[in-house]
């Protein structure tokens, strides 16, 4: 009776309609329904449906139905798709550096069959006020899914006047990342070019088994280019390398990649992110594709080499690299372990800090037996994007981070609940009453917040934690508490303002009391006054300091919606526009000359790295006094 | 069969009727017949669907208990509005359910879909994805009765296509 039922069961299962195995696997993750697939033909079709796909899709919440359907037209299937969604989607969410300490806030969201990198950068107010700004944004990354659900790596940067892309590959994607590394990574070419795949379990005659062989066979037309090559996992990782080594690679590797975006071709340069229309951004994305192709599939020319030859050039060094000139078509990684020997000795002379000038020789061999190791492992280079986990520790929902690792990390989602009401992300002004800048009122800096809760010595606490300031020099070190106030405990204090002019701020729903950044002991140790948080019935928070009254008023926001209407500036030269390493109290990604360590212009920017790198040194120990009387 | 509804003149002067209804309620569309004698209207409920709240349903290829479990739930579940009544009798159903073969389960899943019972289809469609989650493939294979038909290599080509869900 038992196994009569069985087996039953077993045969109508495998005879469930499609839309009735959809509800089954609703309830099941991809990993289930993948184990499905393995267990014989018929479950394979029946699970490789895309009605079953289409389900998994949706219950990963992170894009909305009707856009799975626009970008299902793009891929294979609703499971390559989902595969697409699955490895990029820790991705997605707000990540920032220390540095510049106006703000580094690059917000990784759904673009189109991709996820775009935008940097927020440091503005005032719009002309339309928050909601409708436009907020100013720079490209930096793209990730793009290809038609089988694999993913495409793509990189920003401009250099003296023109855009570039940098393709690039995908190292890894944690589950739970929390730091964004560029790297490069050494590669070995797979057999002469081609994949090699087994046809040998192809083309049987029944209709199941057809359709089966032409779903696990996929032409090599569908291959994507960058498949040709093979990440090799080298012995000493990238980020085991001196900072020197990592910034050379770096710099090398993004001049000899990089692929002009044309002029004329605006719609290549990011996605426009307000457009509905899909066949535009379909367009844009094979343009992009075929671009990605191109620069991926070219061999170094000569004059690729040249510029190599350039960078390492070095007047003592001439004769070595002529020698290695005269041989023919050395691999690229010939000439590295060659050419940075002398770099190795150049660093050691630039760097003239504390950092190399005490070592002893033997430190300078083990890094260059490191850096010969490294590139021995492949033979070629490229660039990478690698999202990995680290310990990481944070004060006040603010992670610390490395000084010296070209790296962006990730701020933990604050998700409004009951009894976290005010979580999420806040932006706003200084000033009451809050409005829009008019001509003769000098623009208002654009404040973005990091509202979070914490449990502290039996009190609950509300902490705003300063992500982005709009100013033109900084007062406070990026990430500093703008406030915390003590929830647990409602005050009773009034609001210090008449309303009567504007009925939307007369209902005040409730105010806490406690403390707000004040200057302290120099930049990097603020101290705090007494003030109070004003929550309104329509939303808005206020922010007041008690003695000095000024007011930081606040509204909820949307990134994804104000980026949508947003306005796109140029980025910063490759590197800089990941991280930006360098120093810096002013707003380095405007392009105005009021920076007090470098130009803008990219030229300068590479003269000066080297110099640039030792005021990082300098500048990370000491404790700048600046200080603009505002608060 | 079918429901009747008995309508009474119960005033001449006022011409009201009253509405009596013996069975549950139905979105069908009735049907009038009047009876002459004691002014009565019948209404017949022809619609298959709406019986199934009162009217025990046989259920093909499943134990009697099975039948009867899924029949008192029905009633429970049809006879009342109120959330908790129609909680605990889902509550029963699932651990009735739980205790049954999976092959039984699968049954009632083409059953309930047959019959266009959605609720029923949650429950069942519920209980086969809590077998089939976090099995390995020999184990989906084994509780399911499921024969492999592919190849060494075809298995492997397979896995290796889905390796990207495995990636924790």
């Amino acid at each position: 009776m038992v196994s009569d039922s069985n087996s039953c069961g077993s045969k109508l299962l495998l005879a469930l309609p499609d839309d009735i195995f959809a509800v089954v696997t609703r309830s099941l993750r991809p990993k289930d329904v993948s184990n499905l697939s393995v267990c014989c033909r018929n479950l394979y079709v029946h699970a490789s449906s895309d009605k079953v796909w289409l389900t998994q899709c949706e219950l990963l919440r992170v894009i909305p139905h009707k856009d799975l359907i626009e970008w299902r037209k793009g891929v294979d299937s609703y499971k390559a798709l989902c595969r697409f969604l699955v490895y990029v989607q820790p991705l997605i969410g707000i990540w920032v550096h220390q540095n510049p300490e106006l703000g580094n806030v690059v917000y990784v969201m759904p673009g189109f069959i991709s996820l775009v990198g935008c940097r927020i950068i440091p503005q005032e107010l719009g002309p339309l006020g928050i909601e409708e700004g436009p907020i100013l944004w720079s490209p930096v990354f793209e990730i793009l899914g290809n038609v089988d659900g694999s993913s495409s790596f793509i990189f920003h940067g401009r250099e003296r006047d023109n855009n570039y892309m940098y393709p690039g590959s995908i190292k890894g994607i944690d589950r739970n990342c929390n730091v964004l590394l560029l790297e490069v990574e050494p590669r070995t070419q797979r057999n002469g070019g081609k994949l090699v795949h087994s046809k040998s379990f192809v083309s049987t005659p029944n209709h199941v088994d057809k359709e089966f062989s032409r779903k696990i066979c996929p032409s090599e037309s569908r291959v994507s280019v960058s498949q040709r090559f093979q990440g090799s996992k080298p012995s000493v990782p990238f980020s085991r390398l001196s900072f020197c080594d990592r910034k050379k690679l770096l710099e090398i590797v993004t001049r000899q990649i990089r692929v002009k975006v044309p002029q004329s071709g605006d719609r290549l340069c990011f996605p426009c992110l307000e457009t509905e229309d899909f066949n535009k951004l379909s367009e844009r994305r094979v343009r992009l594709m075929q671009m990605y192709d191109n620069g991926l599939s070219t061999d170094p020319t000569q004059s690729d080499l040249g510029e190599i030859r350039k960078l390492f050039d070095n007047s003592q060094h001439h004769r070595d690299v002529h020698r290695m000139q005269s041989s023919k078509k050395k691999t690229l990684a010939g000439y590295f372990r060659d050419s940075f020997k002398h770099i190795i000795g150049n660093s050691s002379s630039i760097n003239g800090s504390h950092e190399h000038s005490k070592s002893s020789s033997s430190s300078e061999n083990i890094k260059h037996a490191q850096f010969q190791e490294f590139l021995r492992s492949g033979d070629t280079i490229g660039l990478t994007l690698h999202a990995s986990t680290a310990r990481l520790s944070s004060y006040r929902a603010w992670p610390n981070m490395h000084d010296s690792r070209f790296a962006l990390y990730k701020l933990p989602k604050q998700e409004p609940f009951t009894g976290q009401e005010h979580a999420g992300l806040w932006a706003g002004t200084f000033g009451w009453p809050p409005g829009k800048p008019s001509a003769d009122k000098p623009g208002k800096a654009l404040f973005f917040l990091l509202l979070s809760y914490e449990e502290s010595q039996g009190q609950r606490l509300l902490i705003g934690t300063k992500i982005l300031e709009g100013t033109h020099y900084v007062l406070h070190p990026n990430g500093s508490a703008m406030f915390i106030v003590n929830i647990n405990v409602p005050s009773d204090e009034s609001f210090p303002w008449d309303c009567d002019g504007d009925s939307h701020f007369h209902d005040l729903k409730e105010v806490f009391s406690g403390e707000g950044i004040a200057n302290g002991y120099g930049f990097r140790y603020p101290g705090s006054k007494p003030g109070s948080l004003f929550v309104f019935e329509n939303g808005m928070l206020v922010f007041t300091w008690k003695e000095s009254r000024a007011a930081l008023t606040l509204q909820r926001v949307n990134l994804q919606d104000l980026l949508k209407k947003g306005e796109r500036v140029p980025p910063l030269p490759p590197i800089a526009n990941f991280a930006y390493l360098t120093k810096s109290y002013s707003n380095v990604y405007a392009g105005f000359s009021n920076a007090l360590n470098h130009t803008s212009s990219s030229r300068g920017f590479f003269e000066e790295g080297v110099q640039e790198m030792s005021a990082v040194i300098a500048t990370r120990k000491s404790v700048s006094g600046i200080r603009i009387g505002r608060i | 069969m079918s429901q009747t509804v008995v309508l009474e003149q119960n005033a001449v002067e006022t011409q009201s009727i009253t509405l009596k209804f013996d069975g549950c309620s139905s979105d069908a569309n009735p049907s009038p017949i009047v009876n002459p004698e004691n002014q009565s209207i019948t209404i017949k409920f022809d619609d298959q669907a709406s019986n199934h709240h009162t009217i025990p349903v046989s259920i093909p290829n499943v134990d009697s208990e099975t039948e009867a479990a899924v029949n008192e739930f029905l009633r429970k579940h049809g006879s009342s509005d109120e959330e908790s009544v129609r909680t605990d009798a889902m509550n029963d159903l699932w651990s009735f359910i739980e205790r049954q073969e999976i092959g039984t389960v699968v049954v009632l899943v083409k059953f309930a879909s047959d019959v266009k019972n959605f609720e029923l289809l949650e429950i069942f469609c519920q209980r086969v994805a809590d077998v089939i989650a976090k099995k390995t493939v020999e184990e989906v294979r084994e509780i399911f009765n499921i024969a492999n038909d592919f190849t060494p290599e075809e298995e492997q080509a397979i896995r290796d296509e889905h390796r990207w869900a495995f990636e924790d």
